[in-house]
């Protein structure tokens, strides 16, 4: 308990050290440099500013939108493909080489290109977004599938299941928790590509607005945006992690 | 053996062969959908000039100098956060408070401190690199086993000698670790501060080519880019094989 409270300290102190320093020391020392460092009390009263005129809402909305739409597109097909590679031996010789061989290039390596074809706006948005999330699930399907306990099957199919029967009892529930973390991890790649994407090419949005407040020199609305973007990454991030214990419970994580 | 081998090549061959077909069949699309040959031909061209290998210099130099800072600040920070309670209570609120947020999302107040170029990308890079090797290292440190720790100190080791001999040691398989990951997260923060705020690099290349419309020049990039990002992380885990030879998995 004591400990909590000595750790809740240390973070209270930070925060007061910081405004002190940028809302009394900076400003008479440096004014130039008081700008580009604004208090935390700056950011809260952004933050209401942004609020009262609904803009942050609209940003915040505008990205979650994207997220959520690609990442449900990329979680339907990166399941459905590899769960198809980790399943079949023969597909997966074939198909794993051409995933392998995009993977290494980063979502964010895709988004001048993503201009070139789609432009400015939601479907360049989402389509990085869509590369970011896809990979790591995929991967995590193929691991999944692949390591689901062999005499299981056998056993299943020595009873009389069909194929079906199969997939949906054994190899599923078996690659759920690796599909859960697949899933959470892409969440979370997806959300870091969506923030570059916007920076680069968007007209609303998160990362637009910090990206729009840099070049005004509102760094109070900067330092709100980046604080939103983390908040709700980790959101994001808890209610997965949420979704991973819920769904399945027998799988002991570390914390 | 080599029949496999074959097998697996064919589907990415498959696939170029067909995209250069469309590029062949369609010259509407040259523009945007370049031909394999077309990319070939650019990448021979930036080579020829010395453009490619300026900006792979550019992007390598700033990687290395941000993730050398990110392990240097990094792993003697996670020693302490995992070995010293005090560490941890003052650090770690510190820590937990920065790390939700992702280094892309520093770019553009890494602008208005550090300017364009080098010094923002840097910093971007070690944003970048620094959680993923801080937190591997405190679970490698809590990690080492504690009677290895209490048996050097009751044969009378000192507490410099406890963390060379038997702490850095036993955390050395999750430092590596954290600094492969580190590094993968590095290069790809490094691209995307180089899209919006450099005037030279990997990522510099891909967005002044989108500019200029020259799209087979963008596609040299990404591969270049993917490329290098798969050299890397190959060569760390030849050195995860070469340090710590008894934890390297597959």
């Amino acid at each position: 308990m004591t400990r909590t409270f000595r750790r809740l300290g240390a973070a209270v102190a930070m925060l007061a050290l910081w405004q002190l320093v940028s809302a009394v020391v900076l400003p008479r020392l440096a004014p130039a440099a008081a700008t580009l460092m604004p208090p935390p009390l700056g950011v809260v009263v952004a933050f209401v500013d942004l609020l009262r005129t609904g803009d942050i809402v609209v940003h915040i909305l505008a990205s979650l939108k994207r997220v959520v739409v690609a990442f449900a597109v990329a979680a339907v097909t990166g399941v459905a493909l590899g769960v198809a590679i980790g399943w079949w031996r023969r597909f997966g010789d074939l198909v794993d080489p051409l995933v392998e061989f995009v993977r290494p290039i980063p979502p964010l390596a895709w988004i001048p290109l993503a201009i070139i074809w789609f432009g400015i706006g939601d479907t360049q948005n989402m389509f990085i977004i869509f590369l970011g999330a896809f990979f790591p699930i995929v991967v995590n399907t193929i691991e999944g599938v692949r390591s689901v306990d062999r005499p299981l099957i056998w056993g299943a199919l020595t009873l009389g299941g069909t194929w079906a029967q199969v997939l949906r009892e054994i190899i599923l529930p078996g690659a759920l928790p690796l599909i859960l973390t697949g899933l959470r991890i892409g969440l979370g790649v997806g959300w870091m590509a969506l923030v570059a994407a916007e920076l680069v090419a968007a007209s609303s949005g998160l990362g637009f607005l910090i990206e729009d407040s840099r070049n005004l020199l509102f760094t109070e609305r900067v330092l709100l945006g980046m604080v939103l973007i983390g908040a709700l990454g980790l959101g994001m991030d808890r209610l997965m992690r949420l979704l991973e214990r819920r769904v399945t419970p027998w799988v002991v994580s570390w914390r | 053996m080599a029949l496999a081998r074959l097998r697996a090549l064919l589907l990415p061959l498959g696939f170029v062969v067909v995209w250069q077909l469309v590029g062949e069949l369609a010259p509407g699309l040259a523009q945007t959908v370049p031909s394999p040959s077309r990319v070939l031909a650019a990448g021979w061209r930036v080579l020829a000039s010395g453009d490619l290998l300026a900006h792979i210099g550019a992007s390598l130099v700033r990687v290395l100098g941000g993730f050398a800072m990110a392990a240097l600040v990094a792993i003697p920070l996670g020693i302490g956060i995992a070995l010293w309670e005090w560490v941890d209570d003052i650090a770690d609120p510190v820590v937990e408070l920065l790390r939700p947020i992702p280094p892309i999302a520093w770019i553009p107040l890494g602008i208005l401190w550090f300017g364009i170029g080098d010094a923002q990308n840097m910093f971007i890079i070690f944003l970048g690199a620094f959680f993923p090797i801080l937190l591997n290292t405190i679970a490698g440190v809590r990690r080492v086993d504690r009677t290895l720790v209490w048996g050097a100190l009751t044969l009378g080791g000192r507490r410099v000698q406890i963390i060379r001999e038997i702490v850095l040691p036993g955390a050395l398989p999750l430092i590596l670790t954290g600094l492969r990951i580190g590094l993968g997260v590095g290069w790809m923060a490094l691209v995307a501060a180089e899209l919006v705020a450099a005037r030279s690099g990997l990522g510099f290349m891909i967005q002044s080519a989108r500019y200029a419309f020259l799209t087979d020049r963008v596609i040299l990039g990404m591969a270049v880019i993917g490329l290098l990002g798969l050299a890397m992380d190959r060569a760390m885990r030849g050195v995860q094989h070469r340090l710590a030879p008894w934890a390297a998995a597959r």
